[in-house]
């Protein structure tokens, strides 16, 4: 008499290269290649459910199968995924976000065709890097590389921008003026740096009171009435309130100084010059 | 929303990745094609030194380095 048919099952146990391969198929995974060994010690990958993150040990895998690892890595880069450097995956989404939210669009539209190329480019960095440092961000690796890319002038915009003065006075002076009139001011502020001076931690008393002396300088040069002060940190403030008493107290001086601003951790000056 | 896989590496795995594409590091830190020695370029045509490799994007290789400005026309799809 036959046996009755059985449904059978047969269950095949993945290896583990299968399921690597498995897991970097799914939607939206995050892999991550690190070269410490995962625990247990001898495990070539661990699985996130919840965030999708595939993290492969990179020597156990290697010592393994490298091939697969560097199929893996090429099967990302054909489907569209990107290959990105870990460290700098937080401002990669940082950035993704602000960009997505349109954060600062109305400004950047406004001055895309008013200001040289770089200039924006300065301008469209510093306005991120404005809300990161709202954010509490350490931002100084940025604004090393708006300095070593776009030089003095791209640090004063980033300076500039920080300040506020590209929403509260270049752009209702751009309305205000002639074009012609605008551009000579615009490059006053942003070429000489003959507007604001913007005090660093680098900066000591008797740089600061030199620096005082330069755009005084400039502003009676280029017949600019007034330039603001600006410092950010206590010890910025304290060399800036020691430079100005300085100042102050020369006798044959031809400006005003006005304190505008100060609390625990700004100060803001203008000073007036008798031109 | 993007469904695309993403893959994370550290400094020391990125030689693994220029290997996965047949590039190589010149004795001046340059990432080079191994086939011609060639250094590879940014879409902006600039050489990128291993230091400064910030990623690889499909079409057909596009080469990032890792700083804000490329970040931000990466995200911005300008690259």
């Amino acid at each position: 008499m036959p046996h009755p048919k059985r449904h059978l099952k047969t269950y095949h146990k993945r290896t583990a290269l299968e399921s690597i391969e498995k897991y970097a198929e799914k939607d939206s995974t995050t892999i991550k290649l690190i070269y410490s060994l995962l625990e247990p010690h001898s495990a070539l990958y661990t699985w996130e459910q919840k965030d999708k993150i595939l993290t492969i040990s990179v020597p156990a895998l290697q010592k393994k199968n490298e091939e697969t690892l560097l199929c893996l890595i090429r099967k990302v880069h054909s489907d569209g995924g990107i290959l990105f450097k870990e460290t700098k995956n937080e401002v990669l989404t940082s950035y993704k976000t602000y960009f997505e939210k349109k954060s600062n669009k109305s400004t950047l539209d406004f001055f895309r065709k008013k200001m040289p190329k770089d200039d924006f480019d300065a301008l469209e960095m510093s306005l991120f890097l404005r809300e990161e440092s709202k954010k509490g961000h350490d931002i100084s690796i940025y604004r090393k590389e708006i300095r070593d890319k776009f030089g003095a002038r791209g640090t004063n915009i980033s300076n500039l921008c920080s300040a506020g003065y590209f929403e509260d006075e270049f752009m209702k002076l751009y309305k205000e003026l002639e074009t012609e009139d605008y551009q000579k001011y615009y490059e006053l502020a942003v070429g000489i740096r003959a507007r604001a001076l913007f005090i660093n931690a680098d900066m000591n008393v008797d740089d600061i009171e030199e620096a005082f002396d330069e755009m005084v300088n400039k502003a009676t040069q280029y017949h600019i009435e007034e330039f603001k002060i600006h410092g950010i940190g206590k010890t910025n403030i304290k060399n800036i309130l020691k430079a100005i008493s300085n100042k102050i107290k020369e006798s044959d001086s031809i400006y005003t100084v006005n304190k505008l601003h100060h609390d625990k951790n700004t100060i803001e000056y203008k000073v007036i010059v008798s031109l | 929303m993007n469904n695309k896989p993403k893959l994370l590496f550290t400094d020391k795995s990125a030689e693994l990745i220029l290997k996965a594409f047949d590039k190589g590091i010149d004795k001046n830190g340059l990432i080079i094609e191994n086939s011609t020695k060639e250094p590879v370029l940014t879409p902006d045509g600039e050489e990128i030194n291993i230091n400064e490799f910030g990623g690889l994007k499909k079409g057909s290789e596009i080469f990032i380095k890792d700083n804000l400005y490329s970040i931000m026309k990466l995200a911005q799809g300008k690259i």
